[in-house]
C-alpha cells in the first residue's frame, strides 16, 4: 500500500456528522448543534483524522483571550483544545499524535505560545498520554468541570504546553 | 430538420396558384404569419383550394394552435388526398407529431400522387427505419441514391436498408458498388468511415453464415480498419465458428493482452483451447499461468474458485477471499456472490472467514476487523440469517461509527426483517455521514419511498438534483428520466392507496361511523375518497411518467436514421436499432406495465363512471387555508413545468381497458412469440385484458403463449382455460359471434388436447395453486 495508513482533512457541513458522530461516541461532553455549527468556521483548529480511509478521529480547538476583563485583547494568549476524540479501536496507532502535531504546528503559525487542554481527574491514560506529548499539568484543578456529565469525580486538570 | 422544402410545380397558372405558392414560400422562410394572411386571402376565393387548407394546418401547428391545426389539417385530406402538396404537408404535419405511421403514409402517398421532389424519399425512409418497413426503406433508400449517387452515406443507407430487409447479398453489392467507385480517390479525413464500412460489410457477410468468406474478407481489410479490437473480436469468432480453435485460442490471448480483465475473454480462450472438457486439474494450470502474466487482474484468480472442488477449492479461498479481506477490500463479499449459490463452497468460504475473523484483534488491526465483520454480515443476510446478520453489523457499528457502508448493510438487513420505516432511519443516519455521497443519498431516498414516505424521499433526493424555481426536484428527475425513483414513488403511492382503501372500508363499516349524523358521514366521506383519488392519481400519474420517458427513448432513435448514416457508423446503428427492438422489454419498464395492468383491470372492473368528473371541480373549490394547503402540496408534487393535471385526476377519468391495451401492445409486440420468460405476467395480462374486451381468441393465444414460456408450469392456466371454456358455455352472454366462439373451442383442443380426456377438474389440478386464485376463492367463502 503505497498511500499513507494516516490521513488529515479539512471539516466540511458534508462531513459534519462524522465530527458528530465521533464526539458523541468517545467524549462524555456533549456539544451543542450551535458548537458543531461553528466548528466549520475554525479552518485550520479543526481537523478529521482518517485511518486507512475511514474517519476515526477528530480535534477542535479555538484561539482564547486574556482572562483579564479589565483588559479586554485582541491578542489571542492561546489555543484551548475544545475537543479531542479518537475511536477506541483506533488508538494507539498515531491517530492522536497526528492531530495534535498538526494542531501545534498551526498554534506556532500563529505565534501563539501555549496550548491548553482539561483532562478529567480519573482519566489517568489521558493525563499520562499529555505528558508524553510535552503537556505540564497545571497545580490547581478546576473543580466539578465535568458536573454536567454526571461523571462520579468531576474534576478536571489543566494541562498546558509551551510551544 | 423539422421543415422540408415543398417544391411546388406550377400546374394552374391562376392567381389563387400564385398566391398560393406566394405563401408556400412565406412558409418555407418562417413567416408564418404572412404566410397564414396570404392563404386565408386565397381559401376565401376559393373555398375548395385544398392545398391551402394543408398550408394553413401546418402554419397553425408551428404557431402552436394545435387543434385548428389537426381540423385544417384534415380538411385539406379530404378535399385532396390525392394532391402530392396536400399529402407531402400532412407528411411533414404528422413527422412533428411524432405519429411517423400517418407521417410515413403521406409521404408515400406524395410520391404516389406524382410529387418529382425526390427528397421526400429521404425523409419518407427515416419514418420507414423508425417504424421498421423495411421492405419499404430498401425502396425509397435505393430511390434516393439513384437521385444523388455521389455521397457515400447514400450507399451506406442503402446496404443497411438491404441488410435490414435480410437481403444480404444485395446489401454486400450496394457496399461494394462504392468501394470499387471511390477505389483510390479516398483522402485521410474519409479513413474512418471508410474503415467502419468495411467493417459493417464484413459482418453482413458473417451474418450469411459463410465464415470462410468473411475470415477471408477480413484479412482483405485489415489494413484499412482502425478498430483493431473490433477486427480481432470477429476474426476470434469467424475461427471459431469453423473450428479453427487453435488458431482462435491465439486471438483470444492477444484481446486478453489488451484487456486482461474482460471476463468474457477467459471463457472465450478456454472455448477454444477446450479446457472445460479437460476438467479442473487442467484448467487450474491455465489460470495459474494466467495469473503470473496478468497479476494485477481479477478474473484469472476468481474464475478458478468457479470450477475447482475440495482442498484445491479451500486453497483458492485462501488465495482470494482471505487475502482480499487482509487487505480491507470493502467488495469482497459482492466479489464472491456469484459462487454463495452452491452451498458446498459457502460454508468453505465461511468457515475460513469466521476463522480468519476469530483470529483477529479488532484493537490490533482494527481495519481487518471490520471488513471481516462486513463480509460475515453480508454473508449472514445472503444466507437468511437475519439475528446473525444483525448482532454482527451492531457490533461492527459499535466498533467503527463512522463507516457509511455499515449502515446501508443494516438497513438492507432490516429491510428484510420488514420494518420498512426502521431501515430508511438507519439508511439516513449513514447518509448523514457524508452529505456528498450520491450513492448512499439514492439509497436513502429508496428506502424513504419503500416506507411510504414519498415527500421526504423526494426530499432527499432532491439534494442532488437541480431545483430552480420548485421545491424539489421531481421536475429534474423526470426530465433527466430518472426512472427508478419514479417508479419507486408510483409503487409508495399505490400501497399508500390500498392501505387508506382498506381503512376506509373497516370505517364505513364501523360502529363509530354508522352512529354519525348523515352530515358527518357526508364529510369523512368526501374527505376520504378525495386523499384516495389523490393517491391514486399520484400513482398513475407516475407510471405515465416511466411511460413518458420511454417513448422519449424510442423516439429519440429518429436522428439517428440519418445521422449515422452520415457519420459512416453503421454497426453501432444496427446495436441502436437492435436496442430499440427490446428496450420496452427493460425490468423497470415492464414493472411500470404491471404496475398499470393492475391498477387499470381494477377500475375496469369497478367501473365507476362520470361521478368522478364532479369530484374533480369539487377539489378546486377549497378556500384559505385549505386553498393554501393544497397549493403547497400541488408545489410539491408537480412533475413537469405548466403541467394542467400535476395530480393525474384526469388519468382516472379515461377508459381503463382502452389505455391499458395500447400501452400494453407495443410491450407484447417486442416480446413476440420468443419464450422469454420475463414476460410471463404480460402475457397474463393480455390474457385479462382481451377476455374483457370479448376477444376470446386472442385471449387464448396469450393463454398458449405463457403456456410456452412457462412449460405448462404456470399455476394461472388451468383457470384461464376453464374460463374461456366457460364463456364458450354460455354463446348469448359472451358478445362475440358463435362462428369466433366455435374457433376458440377447436383451438383450445388443439392447444390442451388433454382438457378433453381429463375433465375440468383433473385439468384443474395439473397446474399448482396459483395464489392469487386462492386467495379470491378463499375470499368468496
Amino acid at each position: 500500500m503505497a498511500r499513507k495508513l494516516i490521513s488529515l482533512d479539512d471539516l466540511t457541513p458534508n462531513c459534519l456528522g462524522v465530527l458528530k458522530t465521533i464526539n458523541s461516541v468517545v467524549l462524555p461532553t456533549s456539544y451543542t448543534a450551535e458548537w458543531y455549527q461553528e466548528s466549520l468556521e475554525a479552518g485550520e483548529l479543526v481537523k478529521l483524522a482518517y485511518y486507512s480511509e475511514i474517519p476515526v478521529g477528530a480535534i477542535k480547538a479555538k484561539q482564547v483571550y486574556s482572562s483579564n476583563t479589565s483588559k479586554p485583547s485582541t491578542v489571542p494568549t492561546g489555543v484551548y483544545i475544545e475537543s479531542f476524540a479518537v475511536l477506541p479501536a483506533y488508538q494507539q496507532k498515531g491517530v492522536g499524535s497526528a492531530l495534535l502535531e498538526n494542531l501545534e504546528a498551526e498554534t506556532a503559525k500563529r505565534f501563539i505560545h501555549e496550548l491548553i487542554a482539561h483532562v478529567w481527574c480519573e482519566n489517568t491514560a489521558g493525563v499520562a498520554w499529555y505528558e508524553l506529548k510535552g503537556f505540564i499539568k497545571k497545580d490547581e484543578v478546576e473543580k466539578g468541570y465535568y458536573e454536567a456529565q454526571g461523571l462520579k469525580n468531576p474534576d478536571a486538570y489543566v494541562m498546558v504546553k509551551k510551544i | 430538420m423539422s421543415k422540408k422544402r415543398i417544391s411546388a410545380k406550377p400546374i394552374l397558372s391562376s392567381k389563387e396558384d400564385n398566391s398560393f405558392r406566394e405563401a408556400l414560400k412565406l412558409y418555407e422562410e418562417k413567416q408564418y404569419k404572412k404566410a397564414l394572411k396570404l392563404v386565408e386571402t386565397v381559401l376565401k376565393k376559393n373555398s375548395n383550394h385544398a392545398e391551402s387548407f394543408s398550408l394553413k394546418g401546418i402554419i397553425l401547428f408551428y404557431q402552436n394552435e394545435k387543434i385548428d391545426a389537426d381540423a385544417y389539417i384534415k380538411k385539406g385530406i379530404m378535399k385532396g388526398a390525392r394532391n402530392s402538396i396536400v399529402c407531402h404537408i400532412s407528411g411533414i404535419y404528422y413527422r412533428a407529431r411524432a405519429e411517423y405511421a400517418e407521417a410515413a403514409k403521406w409521404y408515400a402517398a406524395a410520391l404516389e400522387n406524382g410529387s418529382v421532389n425526390k427528397v421526400i424519399y429521404r425523409d419518407l425512409s427515416v419514418m420507414q427505419s423508425q417504424i421498421g418497413d423495411f421492405a419499404g426503406l430498401t425502396h425509397s433508400r435505393q430511390e434516393y441514391l439513384e437521385e444523388q449517387p455521389g455521397y457515400r452515406s447514400h450507399w451506406t443507407s442503402t446496404g443497411i436498408a438491404y441488410h435490414l430487409n435480410k437481403e444480404h447479398a444485395k446489401a454486400e453489392n450496394t457496399l461494394t458498388k462504392f468501394e470499387e467507385l471511390a477505389e483510390g480517390k479516398l483522402n485521410e479525413s474519409d479513413m474512418f468511415e471508410n474503415s467502419e464500412c468495411l467493417l459493417y460489410k464484413n459482418t453482413i457477410i458473417g451474418d450469411t453464415h459463410d465464415y470462410a468468406r468473411a475470415l477471408a474478407h477480413l484479412d482483405v481489410i485489415e489494413k484499412d480498419s482502425k478498430d483493431k479490437l473490433g477486427w480481432l473480436e470477429l476474426r476470434g469468432k469467424y475461427l471459431m465458428l469453423l473450428s479453427r480453435n487453435k488458431e482462435a485460442s491465439i486471438v483470444y490471448r492477444s484481446l486478453l493482452q489488451r484487456n486482461p480483465d474482460n471476463m468474457a475473454y477467459y471463457h472465450l480462450l478456454e472455448t477454444a483451447l477446450g479446457t472445460i472438457e479437460k476438467g479442473p486439474a487442467v484448467r487450474k494450470q491455465l489460470y495459474a499461468k494466467l495469473a503470473r502474466f496478468y497479476p494485477k487482474s481479477d478474473p484469472p484468480k476468481y474464475i478458478p474458485l468457479t470450477f475447482l472442488d475440495g482442498s484445491d477449492f479451500t486453497a483458492a479461498t485462501n488465495d482470494y477471499v482471505l487475502a482480499q479481506l487482509k487487505r480491507g477490500v470493502p467488495s469482497t463479499f459482492v466479489n464472491v456472490k456469484a459462487i454463495m449459490g452452491n452451498s458446498a463452497k459457502q460454508k468453505i468460504i465461511e468457515k475460513l472467514a469466521t476463522e480468519y475473523f476469530e483470529g483477529l484483534d479488532k484493537n490490533q488491526e482494527p481495519i481487518a476487523w471490520i471488513w471481516a465483520s462486513y463480509f460475515l454480515a453480508s454473508n449472514a443476510l445472503y444466507m437468511g440469517r437475519l439475528a446473525d446478520a444483525h448482532a454482527r453489523i451492531d457490533a461492527a457499528i459499535a466498533h467503527t461509527p463512522t463507516l457509511v457502508e455499515l449502515y446501508i448493510l443494516k438497513a438492507r438487513i432490516i429491510k428484510h426483517e420488514g420494518d420498512a420505516v426502521a431501515a430508511a432511519a438507519v439508511m439516513n443516519v449513514g447518509r448523514e455521514l457524508d452529505l456528498q455521497d450520491r450513492f448512499i443519498n439514492s439509497k436513502a431516498a429508496k428506502y424513504y419511498l419503500r416506507a411510504n414516505m414519498v415527500d421526504q424521499g423526494i426530499a432527499t433526493i432532491s439534494m442532488f438534483t437541480k431545483n430552480d424555481n420548485a421545491v424539489n426536484g421531481l421536475k429534474d428527475l423526470h426530465q433527466l428520466q430518472a426512472n427508478w425513483v419514479i417508479v419507486e414513488s408510483a409503487s409508495a403511492y399505490l400501497r399508500l392507496f390500498q392501505e387508506a382503501s382498506a381503512a376506509y372500508r373497516n370505517v364505513l363499516t364501523s360502529e363509530d361511523f354508522v352512529a354519525l349524523s348523515e352530515e358527518e358521514q357526508l364529510k369523512i366521506k368526501t374527505e376520504t375518497e378525495d386523499q384516495l383519488a389523490i393517491y391514486l392519481g399520484l400513482a398513475l400519474k407516475r407510471l405515465h411518467g416511466v411511460v413518458k420517458i420511454f417513448n422519449e427513448y424510442v423516439n429519440d432513435q429518429l436522428d439517428f436514421h440519418s445521422y449515422c448514416m452520415r457519420r459512416g457508423t453503421a454497426r453501432a446503428y444496427i446495436e441502436m436499432l437492435k436496442w430499440g427492438n427490446s428496450v420496452l422489454k427493460t425490468p423497470v419498464y415492464l414493472r411500470t406495465i404491471e404496475e398499470l395492468g393492475k391498477l387499470y383491470l381494477q377500475m375496469a372492473d369497478a367501473k365507476k363512471p362520470a361521478e368522478d368528473k364532479k369530484k374533480v371541480k369539487k377539489v378546486k373549490k377549497l378556500k384559505g387555508k385549505d386553498a393554501k394547503r393544497k397549493e403547497e402540496y400541488i408545489a410539491q408534487i408537480t412533475a413537469y413545468a405548466d403541467d394542467a393535471d400535476p395530480l393525474g385526476a384526469e388519468l382516472l377519468l379515461a377508459d381503463p381497458l382502452e389505455t391499458f391495451y395500447v400501452l400494453w401492445k407495443p410491450v407484447n409486440d417486442q416480446f413476440g412469440v420468443s419464450r422469454d420468460s420475463q414476460s410471463t405476467e404480460i402475457h397474463r395480462m393480455g390474457f385479462e385484458v382481451y377476455v374483457r374486451q370479448q376477444k376470446y381468441l386472442l385471449a387464448l393465444q396469450e393463454v398458449n403463449q405463457l403456456k410456452k414460456v412457462t412449460d405448462n408450469t404456470h399455476p394461472a392456466i388451468g383457470t384461464m382455460v376453464l374460463q374461456l371454456k366457460a364463456v364458450i358455455a354460455n354463446p348469448e352472454t359472451s358478445g362475440a359471434p358463435e362462428a369466433i366462439l366455435k374457433v376458440v373451442e377447436k383451438s383450445i383442443d388443439t392447444y390442451f388436447p388433454e382438457l378433453g380426456e381429463l375433465g375440468d377438474e383433473k385439468f384443474l389440478a395439473g397446474y399448482a395453486v396459483d395464489e392469487v386464485t386462492q386467495l379470491v376463492s378463499e375470499l368468496a367463502v
